[in-house]
């Protein structure tokens, strides 16, 4: 099993797995230096890095790897099969883009940096598909059509709500659609990111 | 046995581990929320071992060696930060699943998000990367 599950310095890391019972939590003995177990004045780093390293102990495989979110990559190679399916579920990011770009419009009681926050997420997810522009034709802001702008008032939160948990479930189908394993993790992602907006957007009742 | 369904269940071990660090630091209310999450968790090391041939499971961890947790803040930062990075666990899981099993990879990465933003953590474009 590639998992280094007892891994400690060098990485994030400051967790150790130990191979005896319990070990007191916080326990300095296990580590070598430069472990930053101490708590005291940067407790709350310290806190956030332990999360890191309970995380790293998940070893999940690719958590050496950066993010990599799928780069495009102009076609010289054989044809992609899943070309379509990239198309289709950027469009639909985009989409989303003019949809938030609607609600920032819209006087409202959500909070506006939160919206810019999810809508450049969805660029991000455009972007990871290979779609680093709106495509032609798309709805934009400005000549979003009616049917993409959110009434005023609650409503917007709701269809906003209403649109991520679509686009949620949109991204699990095409999970199950798709064919390169890349592409499966981050639709995966995408999906995941989505279901997380609409959590957000539930959570500033 | 994958990589990836490994990771998943050790994931999963390190996360229910990680809830009963933080549980007691939480008012009741999100008490109530981290006994659910950690119904769930518990769920899925079961749903996961389901998929583990007989033997090959991984065998649950001596212990975690983290820093205490001091207050409710940290234990929803600790827990936030767990549950980002299983969303991540589980997306390479659905990587190398296809079908049903894929599926089930999705809707908890999925789950582990929308529990890592209950928990006070931002949005991501990618959770746990």
């Amino acid at each position: 099993m590639p998992c280094d599950i007892t891994r400690v310095p060098g990485t994030r890391g400051m967790l150790t797995l130990s191979g005896r019972t319990s070990v007191r939590a916080g326990s300095p003995q296990t580590q070598g230096s430069g472990s930053g177990v101490s708590m005291h004045p940067l407790s709350r780093r310290a806190v956030l890095s332990a999360g890191v390293a309970l995380a790293v102990a998940a070893c999940s495989p690719s958590a050496d790897a950066p993010p990599a979110p799928e780069q495009s990559t102009p076609s010289e190679s054989p044809p992609d099969p899943d070309l379509g399916l990239r198309g289709d579920v950027a469009a639909q990011e985009w989409a989303l883009v003019a949809l938030y770009d609607s609600a920032l419009a819209t006087p409202g009681t959500l909070d506006p940096s939160l919206l810019a926050l999810m809508r450049d997420q969805h660029r991000e997810h455009a972007a990871a598909l290979g779609s680093a522009e709106p495509p032609a034709g798309a709805p934009t802001s400005a000549t979003g059509s009616s049917s993409t702008a959110p009434a005023p008032g609650g409503d917007v939160r709701a269809r906003l709500i209403e649109s991520e948990q679509q686009a949620a479930g949109a991204r699990t189908d095409a999970c199950g659609a798709a064919r390169d394993p890349d592409l499966v993790r981050l639709l995966a992602l995408i999906a995941s990111s989505e279901a997380s907006h609409a959590e957000s957007l539930r959570g500033t009742a | 046995m994958t990589s990836g369904l490994a990771a998943a269940i050790e994931g999963e071990q390190a996360a229910v581990y990680a809830y009963g660090l933080a549980g007691p630091h939480l008012d009741e209310t999100q008490r109530g929320l981290a006994l659910g999450a950690l119904a769930a968790h518990r769920l899925r090391v079961l749903a996961l071992r389901e998929l583990t041939p007989d033997g090959m499971e991984p065998g649950a961890p001596a212990g975690y060696d983290v820093p205490p947790v001091e207050g409710p803040e940290q234990a929803r930062l600790l827990l936030a930060q767990v549950e980002s990075r299983l969303c991540a666990t589980y997306a390479d899981l659905a990587a190398e699943t296809s079908g049903a099993d894929r599926t089930e990879a999705v809707l908890s990465a999925r789950e582990c998000a929308v529990r890592s933003v209950a928990w006070g953590a931002p949005p991501q474009a990618f959770p746990g990367r």
